[in-house]
């Protein structure tokens, strides 16, 4: 399509006004290559254009908007749908575990409806669990407060007993706590709430959670 | 702000680009039959938008597809709404589609040089179909699937390759895991690509050619105009009425009404265009035509007011209407409601009056022939004609088949009664997957298959409802077929089906035994009507009936069984007393049918199961069929069993209205509980929310 060159300056005028001229000569060259009569040319612009440029943009941008809204909406769904509270989960009995034991790995296995499924018994992560005296189990999740890869627990290291992680090196006491060979892990590990009501009659019970891994503090995600 | 400009037109030419989509020149200024090509557009990106946003929610498999839906629909806020637009602008586009095709022919844009633009709407009109069909298959719902199960096999009778267009087409033999992964890479990747390119080339030939310039507007051709409008509302009121049973009842009358006022109006024009012609007619044909005008704003801004009201139109039926979800697809359930699409019902229907490779291909080819010819055959003047009859025809027999499609859907007792099964069905399945089991890993469809409501009716309807009669139905909502001859088991084991056991006339009625052999030489009616049992006070045999109907435990009498545990306990011993000469009861008797759970679950399954036993009728059995498996005298398989142990569970559990009930509003829970909770008619209204 013949077009002059692009004149430069767009004055505040309506866009109708300004550009106006640029494109006569290309329409009436058009309108010849058809072969048909250009008609009159165009009559002079409307006294309110401004009005009509106005309510073009306002009804094309509203329509636009309604299903993008809607969309948006239903897209952004998980933001409006966020709770922490975890899953209460049985580990074991508590006879399982030997007092002034090492630590013992045990899946969560729970009932658990993601999105439209609801699944029975279904693995939902790592934990490990150790029985410090008679009636005291503490329960660390295995996911690494750092980046939330699995910790491994080692029965030798420079400074005995740890848990290690494969990812990054992080290196956490028995306790939980940081070791002194730790690199990169901000925080211990995640401690797990224990149910000590259930514990009294003779079983472990857990509240699964996530945390949010890279921080200092222990800010629960789930 | 300018020097941003500046800098971006610079580097991008955006002032140049705009200029060239906002002033195309429109010959004779802005019209509002130039809208159809802006509200497809417009409809494209509402599809684009809303189906990015729905494919983060969908998984294609055949047992997540349709709980995806579900959950997306059900569960998430707004996804009702999400796709429910996206559903809905589909509906538009196709009329939108179809309109502007008509606007396109009458204004003869068809006609050279613009022969391939036509052929590339042509294109778009088949992508867009294309794009209905696959789209229409995603939920995995019993329409779509059923639908599409019509489909693909027409698809697989494609003269020459049909056998292997279809296997291509579904990704195997049958419909399932690879025909929803193929179906939702062709509506969500190939298809809209496809779309694209076209679309591209459209409005690229179409700003090359320009709008081609309304014909020059004389007396003689508004009379024209006018004179076509009145016959083709007049077509159409023929059409709508040869069909008018397609609609229903209640919009009758809008439907005579809004287009006879339409005729009315358009003969009044003709008719004043007569009238004032005399005055008027020499300056007509020397009016000056209006005046050129750009795209932007005045077309813009009409195109945007289409735009508007076809949104509009989709949110009213998103919001009035809705968008179904109908139950699973199960290929084992033969779905009698299954119908395509509206805009398919036309071929579908054609199906009924033609063969197969006619009215599938034939026909819709030799349209799609003419159509496609229109350019050629349109180049002298009564080709245009032609042209346009044909299309009139065309569309005309489109709305004559849909209509059809439609009344026959509308009048047929037997497509409602599918119809209502589906919606049934659809329903339960929601409230089982909202029960607190939820759905499981194994899909949505074995929520209904494992369900005594759902199963339990079907399975009467088709083993029991020969001789036994369920509230004068068959127990599917639907007349019997033959006379009943045996007793009508709705509410088995209830008060009032043992209060029917206790007296005479109804033991003898045809709702009871009356039907049977039974009933000749009955010991059990002898007895009722004999002096012993006449000398009982009424109440003590009342007190019996109770008893009697305790033993069966049913749900809905939980609460007034717990309430009448006095009553019981004497009709208890009243049995025992005046029922054992001829019924073993808790351990006395030694004879006649075992009145010891009485209806319960046990004592149905086993009863269904053999009948003759013993336990049961015996020998006296006249011809219930033993549907567990039949064994020979010597202790061997006979023959295996006509009913599985679960289907016969699923019969007893409905007859006994054990199915998963969603728990009462929670409203009103707190009150009900100490206030007035005493005996009543109705005990299915008096179980307290907990129980």
């Amino acid at each position: 399509m013949a077009i002059n060159d692009p004149d430069d300056d767009i004055a505040d005028v309506p866009m109708s006004q300004a550009l106006r001229g640029v494109r006569d000569g290309g329409a009436q060259e058009k309108l010849k290559e058809g072969g048909e009569d250009p008609g009159e040319p165009a009559s002079p612009v409307d006294a309110s254009p401004l009005r009509r440029e106005f309510l073009s943009i306002a009804l094309g941008g509203a329509i636009v908007a309604a299903p993008t809204v809607v969309g948006l909406r239903v897209v952004l769904s998980p933001l409006f749908s966020r709770k922490a509270g975890g899953i209460v989960a049985r580990l074991t009995t508590l006879d399982s575990l030997e007092v002034g034991g090492p630590p013992q790995a045990f899946k969560v296995i729970a009932d658990k409806t993601d999105a439209w499924t609801t699944y029975k018994d279904l693995p939902l992560g790592l934990v490990y669990a150790q029985r410090f005296a008679e009636k005291k189990v503490v329960v660390f999740s295995a996911s690494c407060p750092h980046a939330g890869c699995a910790v491994e627990y080692r029965r030798e290291g420079a400074h005995g007993a740890h848990y290690y992680c494969p990812c990054h090196e992080s290196s956490f006491r028995t306790d939980g706590s940081l070791a002194p060979d730790n690199t990169q892990a901000k925080r211990g590990l995640d401690e797990l709430e224990v149910d000590q009501e259930k514990l009294e009659k003779g079983e472990v019970w857990v509240r699964f959670q996530k945390f949010k891994a890279g921080i200092t503090e222990k800010k629960a995600v789930s | 702000m300018k020097s941003l400009l500046n800098w971006l037109d610079n580097r991008t030419g955006i002032r140049r680009l705009t200029r060239e989509a906002l002033f195309e020149n429109i010959p004779g200024g802005a019209r509002w039959r130039y809208v159809w090509g802006s509200t497809l557009t417009f409809a494209i990106l509402v599809e684009f938008i809303t189906g990015i946003m729905l494919w983060m929610f969908y998984s294609p498999s055949a047992n997540s597809a349709w709980e995806s839906v579900y959950h997306l629909q059900e569960n998430v806020k707004g996804g009702d709404w999400l796709r429910g637009i996206h559903h809905w602008t589909a509906q538009f586009m196709i009329v939108l589609l179809v309109l502007h095709l008509v606007q396109v022919v009458v204004d003869g844009a068809y006609k050279a040089p613009r022969e391939f633009n036509f052929w590339f709407g042509l294109a778009l009109l088949g992508l867009t179909m294309g794009l209905g069909l696959t789209g229409y298959l995603l939920p995995w719902d019993q329409k779509g699937y059923w639908a599409t199960e019509v489909a693909t096999n027409i698809v697989g009778n494609t003269p020459l390759i049909g056998d292997y267009l279809k296997p291509l087409l579904i990704g195997g033999n049958e419909a399932g895991h690879h025909t929803l992964t193929r179906f939702f890479a062709l509506h969500a990747g190939v298809l809209p690509a496809l779309l694209i390119g076209l679309i591209v080339l459209h409005i690229y030939l179409f700003r090359k050619h320009g709008i081609t310039p309304a014909a020059h507007k004389t007396a003689a051709s508004t009379r024209h105009f006018w004179w076509v409008s009145c016959f083709t509302m007049g077509f159409a009121m023929t059409m709508v009425g040869i069909n008018w049973r397609a609609f229903p009842e209640e919009s009758r009358p809008m439907v005579g009404i809004v287009p006879g006022v339409i005729t009315v109006l358009c003969l009044l024009r003709v008719l004043y265009l007569y009238v004032r012609k005399r005055g008027l007619e020499e300056e007509d044909d020397v009016r000056p035509r209006r005046g050129d005008a750009y795209f932007w704003p005045d077309q813009v801004l009409r195109d945007a007011i289409a735009c508007a009201v076809v949104m509009g139109g989709v949110l009213f039926f998103v919001g009035q209407v809705g968008t179904e979800l109908s139950a699973p697809a199960d290929p084992s359930e033969n779905y009698s409601a299954a119908r395509p699409d509206w805009y398919f019902m036309a071929l579908f229907a054609l199906l009924k009056d033609f063969d197969l490779i006619t009215g599938a291909f034939v026909i819709p080819g030799v349209v799609a022939t003419v159509v496609f010819l229109m350019p050629f055959i349109g180049r002298k003047r009564v080709g245009h004609m032609f042209n346009l009859v044909f299309l009139v025809v065309v569309l005309g027999g489109f709305v004559h088949y849909t209509l059809a499609a439609f009344t026959h859907d509308w009048t047929s007792a037997g497509h409602q009664a599918a119809v209502a099964v589906a919606h049934r069905e659809a329903d339960r399945v929601r409230v089982l997957a909202k029960s607190p089991d939820g759905i499981p890993p194994e899909g949505a469809i074995s929520l209904l298959r494992n369900d005594p409501l759902i199963q339990g009716p079907k399975l009467f309807a088709k083993n029991c409802a020969s001789c036994h009669g369920y509230g004068g139905h068959d127990g599917m909502d639907q007349q019997r077929k033959n006379q009943q001859s045996a007793s009508d088991l709705k509410g088995f084991a209830g008060r009032e089906w043992s209060r029917k056991i206790l007296n005479a006339e109804s033991f003898a009625h045809p709702d009871f035994l009356g039907a049977t052999k039974l009933i000749e030489g009955s010991k059990m009616l002898k007895f009722l009507k004999g002096d012993s049992f006449g000398a009982l006070p009424s109440e003590e045999v009342h007190a019996i009936g109770v008893a009697l109907s305790a033993e069966a435990q049913l749900k809905a009498q939980r609460a007034i069984d717990a309430a009448d545990v006095d009553l019981i306990e004497e009709g208890r011993e009243l049995l025992s007393i005046e029922c054992t000469d001829c019924h073993v009861y808790h351990g006395e008797g030694e004879k006649g049918i075992d009145l010891t759970g009485y209806g319960n679950r046990e004592w149905q399954i086993s009863f269904i199961r053999n009948p003759s036993h013993k336990r049961f009728y015996g020998k006296r059995n006249e011809r219930m069929s033993i549907f567990g498996p039949k064994y020979k005298e010597d202790g061997s398989l006979e023959r295996p069993a006509q009913l599985s142990d679960q289907e016969i569970g699923f019969i007893v559990d409905w007859l006994r209205g054990e199915w998963y009930e969603p728990p009462q509003d929670e409203g009103t829970e707190g009150g009900s509980e100490g206030e007035e909770l005493t005996e009543d008619d109705k005990p299915e209204e008096k179980l307290p929310p907990a129980g």
